[in-house]
């Protein structure tokens, strides 16, 4: 039973901890004004981090994302099952919703992409490959 | 007896946001010959370009400048970008958007570029720009999850959290450029006594276009060449009509004279 978050103040070392009633974290993600938070009930839950006793605003999900991708001004959820990245203001309103045929059949983790407000980018393998051949 | 080797080529994919098409044309993906680990991209975006930092399994990190806006066609065609490496055998990195630094660990020490706008204006400058620590005590196999001037904080395997001190002075001398108060910014450079931040403060002074701020910190660095080349363009001419050319020229000029020294 995952439902709790402890946020930790890292300049005075204080705790805060977020409850959960709905269902049990998911997925979570830190930006630097807001905390984002998946439920096993798929909702997605932004906290503000002035502000961390209620979510400001909760997002309803048809399924669970397999990554969040942070940026300053918005976020990105990635469907690895049908390939699809849904960007979404962090008032909750949904900036775009594209496919991208990159993250199908691969491990995705925060290292393999990134997001800003102007680019989204994600380590792709290309198609081509060299081979060599040798008989005996 | 039939053998096959592999070789794939791994690229970084750009797709716009707000669409999802590929940035444009030649800048949809940056090619790399390495398999590559790890990308970062930095949240602010420095004169309309996008700094992009990525690893690749040789553990070489480079940093490479996308352009989002063109003038035109042709001048569009004239960017590329412009890639840099920056370090060897760094195990992961951490970049800091707000003031675009980067802190990356080596195995057994720790590095921090502060001047990463200055890599596509004078890299020599820039490179000197840096700082080089031991990891904490324990720090081995650590990872870099914060980097607020003037603190490091690692994060070791068994969730120990490690803070560091870092020189502070690197985010004040900005600020001082910012509301340019060059008086201030060498009191500061002349009281740390540093070199990384003589050669943050020599990057920023070039890209103000301050000279004298300029001919301080490389004479500070050492660079006693420069500081004499820099002597005898100022002695040419002293009307201003020159002084605007050499402005405008500097950098270019002293690229010139970073490549026929070295």
């Amino acid at each position: 039973m995952r439902r709790w978050l402890s946020l930790i103040v890292l300049n005075t070392w204080a705790i805060f901890i977020l409850l959960f009633c709905r269902g049990d974290i998911s997925k979570f993600s830190i930006t630097t004004r807001h905390v984002i938070v998946i439920s096993s009930s798929c909702q997605c839950l932004i906290y503000p981090l002035e502000l961390h006793a209620k979510p400001t605003v909760a997002i309803d999900l048809i399924s669970l994302p397999t990554l969040i991708a942070p940026s300053t001004s918005s976020f990105g959820l990635i469907y690895q099952s049908n390939s699809t990245i849904s960007i979404y203001s962090f008032e909750g309103r949904k900036l775009s919703n594209f496919q991208c045929t990159s993250i199908q059949s691969r491990l995705l983790t925060n290292q393999v992409t990134s997001l800003s407000s102007r680019i989204f980018a994600i380590i792709d393998i290309e198609g081509h490959k060299v081979s060599s051949l040798s008989c005996f | 007896m039939v053998s096959f080797n592999f070789f794939e080529i791994k690229s970084i994919q750009l797709l716009e946001p707000k669409t999802g098409n590929k940035l444009r044309g030649w800048l949809s993906q940056i090619t790399h010959e390495v398999s590559l680990s790890s990308i970062s991209l930095c949240q602010n975006q420095i004169d309309n370009k996008q700094i992009i930092v990525y690893l690749d399994e040789k553990k070489d990190l480079f940093v490479a400048q996308i352009p989002l806006s063109y003038g035109s066609v042709s001048k569009a065609r004239e960017h590329s970008f412009a890639i840099q490496k920056i370090g060897y055998q760094i195990d992961s990195f951490h970049l800091n958007h707000d003031t675009a630094d980067i802190a990356a660990i080596s195995t057994t020490s720790y590095h921090i570029w502060y001047d990463l706008e200055g890599m596509w204006f004078e890299k020599d400058l820039a490179l000197l720009a840096k700082d080089t620590a031991d990891l904490p005590s324990g720090g081995k196999n650590s990872r870099i999850v914060s980097m607020q001037s003037p603190y490091v904080l690692f994060l070791r395997d068994d969730g120990v959290l490690l803070k560091e001190i870092v020189s502070p002075f690197h985010s004040i001398i900005r600020r001082l450029v910012r509301d340019e108060n060059w008086e201030k910014v060498l009191q500061i450079c002349r009281l740390s006594k540093s070199e990384s931040l003589w050669a943050a403060c020599a990057g920023l002074a070039l890209r103000h276009n301050n000279l004298q701020s300029l001919r301080s910190s490389l004479a500070a660095l050492k660079l006693i060449d420069k500081v004499e080349f820099f002597d005898s363009l100022m002695s040419i001419e002293r009307s201003e009509v020159s002084i605007f050319i050499l402005l405008s020229n500097l950098h270019l000029l002293l690229f010139t004279v970073f490549t026929f020294y070295s």
